[in-house]
């Protein structure tokens, strides 16, 4: 064995940021910008998301530590890699596996057209990557299409983790404010403090639907309509369906919407699908399916197969799309998670600002389009 | 148990894959880095003498130095002395009621870990504990979710230093400045894995084993007492969470007369368990001898660094200002992004 170096904290980072270039921006938030970039001596190319730092009052933001924190701890296929971190001056720059496009993206083109297995690959990629958070006791609480992204060879990330805390502790109150609003599970609507990966599949199973209808499919207008969104789409629950729901913080006095016959709305596809998104519809969280079961449910392992990553529908190339709308600019802009400001109060559990914004009335579209 | 190929999850932490050691590989990193501390004291002193002209004060102000130099050992122990100090801000906080009372053991244990990590890449030299020590705290109360504006970290701290100096030392940008340096040297992994939540574990598993349960419940809470104890020690980087737990989990049996063996007979097999029981004595010897660095030692070691900063590093010295100043002077450069 040779005697060891002395390592010294600051010698290793300037080591790492001469790992990397900067090529080009990709997109931009109050929060981060992200860049393309390479690996000098290997040629890969990566992301680097720079969060600027520079300004908060106390020091380094809690997003920016959710996000390092969480993914440091998570290897997996269907979750973006964290490739290296580094610091320059008051910018956090991590450098993350370089993933061109996101469910949104592919769920929004509608020159596309999506087979049930495709559906299905998708789904089972998406899955894996939240059971494997989950069996690390991580919550991301932020699942929705646009953080869901994709390798060039098809393979589904999981992404964004600036939001994300570890879970499993009852005693320990969490912000109900959470989760895009469309997502958004009805514990955390109705104020829940303590909830657990439940949420996180609420999301996948609006994410499911999604993919079925090919639009978003609980898309309330405000934290209040939002419920009533819901509750139209599912039936308003009773206590039996929910037992315990009547104890939660923001309970009100709900209309009673009849549960609606699924079927007419999901007409094209299977039962399986139909009977699994269901479950991870749940209104009692915990009875609601888990990552885990999910995958084991008959609608994986019936026919038909899903379609291999690398056959799955994906938007047309970037310099394609760039030749065809006849712009300038063929950077494809990706929204990006704006922080929550400082006062916005991320930790006491007062509000959070969430990629659309806290009120997110209407998703907006920084992306230039293909023509549909 | 069965033994099984998938990767216990523990092994993909990065807890597992960069801070695992061994009581020589610690010693030898230890020894480096000292080491090359040293060297760039002595360097940083001389590059010091040049911004003083050169006058003849530098040879003995080196020589004063050299004589001063901390040891490893010492390194180790002025900083064990500060690690110290953190369960008095916790309980300082926690009266503030900044930190609540079920977050406050994490976020005293994770800071306590950030210290030690730091030093495996620093020495105190450059940056001396005391106040590496509040800015890994500050840092910690973020990591583990318990988030306390600077403003009101702040307080408490100037009020402590009113009392006993007469006026506030501390001021946000002391803790903030090193914000960068600390999660830089933390290799910016900052999910950090303690004991206590196996120690639970094993307390329910036990439940099924023995039947003095009110006793139980007593070797349980004992148990606590030695996890607090062994966050002092070296024992994160050389033994898993769990380990250490049920090293815990012993001591406070034998405290409180309590046979735990019929547990671990029952759920490890013969062959683990002769293994399992020297890892377990380790344990329980390292936690049973640490001695906490006295008052006294630590200010004979803090006066001795007083002469043996490195000037690079040390913001109230004369190179580091004028460094400071040249910075200043040159024309802005923007950093290496392409706009």
């Amino acid at each position: 064995m040779t005697t060891p170096k002395a390592v010294f904290g600051e010698d290793i980072n300037k080591e790492t940021e001469s790992l990397y270039k900067k090529q080009r921006k990709l997109g931009e938030g109050t929060y981060a910008v992200v860049y393309q970039g390479q690996h000098i001596k290997t040629g890969r190319t990566v992301a680097i998301k720079k969060i600027k730092i520079g300004n908060m009052r106390s020091g380094l933001d809690m997003s920016a530590i959710r996000e390092v924190k969480a993914l440091q701890e998570l290897r997996h296929p269907n979750v973006i890699e964290l490739v290296d971190v580094f610091s320059h001056k008051t910018n956090l720059n991590l450098v993350l596996e370089f993933l061109d496009t996101d469910l949104e993206i592919v769920i929004k083109d509608k020159s596309l057209f999506f087979m049930p297995a495709d559906i299905k690959s998708w789904m089972m990629m998406a899955l894996r990557g939240l059971d494997h958070c989950h069996k690390c006791w991580l919550l991301h609480r932020d699942l929705k299409p646009n953080n869901l992204l994709i390798a060039s060879d098809g393979q589904l990330k999981l992404a964004d983790f600036g939001l994300a805390r570890e879970f499993g502790d009852v005693k320990r109150a969490m912000t109900s404010q959470t989760v895009t609003r469309w997502y958004r599970a009805p514990e955390l609507l109705l104020g829940a403090s303590n909830y657990t990966g439940a949420i996180d599949i609420w999301a996948m199973g609006c994410i499911f639907a999604e993919l079925l209808l090919r639009t978003p499919y609980l898309p309330g207008e405000s934290d209040i309509d939002q419920l009533t969104v819901i509750f139209k789409a599912r039936g308003t629950p009773t206590e039996d369906d929910w037992p315990g729901m009547s104890k939660l913080p923001a309970v009100f006095k709900f209309d009673k919407h009849p549960r609606p016959q699924f079927s007419d709305l999901f007409r094209g596809s299977s039962e399986d699908a139909v009977g699994l998104m269901n479950q991870m519809l749940s209104f009692n969280p915990s009875s609601r399916v888990s990552a885990a079961d999910a995958l084991n449910h008959p609608y994986f392992t019936n026919l038909p197969r899903p379609t291999k990553p690398a056959k799955l529908p994906r938007p047309k190339k970037e310099e394609e799309e760039a030749a065809d709308i006849d712009s300038t600019s063929g950077a494809r802009k990706r929204q990006l998670h704006d922080a929550f400001s400082e006062d916005g109060d991320v930790f006491g559990g007062k509000a959070i600002n969430t990629a659309d914004g806290p009120a997110a009335p209407k998703r907006m579209d920084m992306r230039i389009s293909s023509p549909a | 148990m069965a033994t099984t190929h998938k990767p216990q999850l523990y092994q993909q932490t990065s807890q597992y894959r960069d801070w695992r050691f061994t009581s020589e590989s610690l010693a030898q990193q230890r020894a480096a880095n000292n080491k090359q501390g040293i060297e760039r004291v002595l360097q940083g002193l001389r590059e010091e003498a040049q911004v003083d002209d050169g006058s003849g004060t530098s040879e003995a102000r080196i020589a004063e130095a050299t004589k001063n130099l901390l040891t490893p050992n010492e390194e180790v122990e002025l900083i064990d002395y500060y690690l110290q100090t953190i369960l008095t801000y916790t309980r300082i906080y926690r009266k503030e009621n900044l930190l609540k009372a079920d977050a406050a053991n994490n976020v005293k244990a994770t800071a306590i870990n950030f210290v030690k990590r730091f030093y495996l890449h620093n020495v105190v030299f450059d940056y001396p504990p005391k106040t590496i020590m509040l800015t890994c705290f500050y840092l910690a109360t973020k990591v583990e979710n318990s988030f306390v504006k600077i403003d009101d970290f702040i307080r408490p701290l100037a009020t402590a230093e009113i009392k006993r100096n007469g006026k506030a030392l501390t001021k946000n940008e002391d803790i903030l400045d090193l914000e960068f340096v600390v999660i830089q040297s933390l290799q910016f992994e900052l999910a950090v894995h303690h004991p206590f939540r196996p120690a639970y574990g094993f307390y329910l598993d036990m439940q099924a084993y023995i039947d003095n349960k009110p006793l139980l419940k007593e070797v349980y809470e004992r148990t606590h007492h030695y996890i607090d104890q062994s966050l002092y020690t070296d024992l994160v980087f050389l033994y898993q969470p769990s380990q250490i737990a049920l090293g815990a989990f012993k001591l406070a049996a034998k405290d409180k007369d309590l046979d735990i063996d019929p547990y671990l007979t029952e759920c490890f097999e013969a062959r683990l368990l002769e293994t399992l029981y020297t890892i377990l004595d380790d344990i329980q010897e390292a936690i049973s001898s640490h001695k906490p660095t006295t008052i006294d030692k630590a200010r004979e070691i803090d006066r001795k660094l007083i002469l043996c900063r490195n000037p690079e590093k040390n913001p109230n010295s004369k190179l580091y200002k004028k460094k400071a100043a040249n910075q200043e002077d040159a024309p802005y450069v923007s950093d290496s992004d392409s706009e």
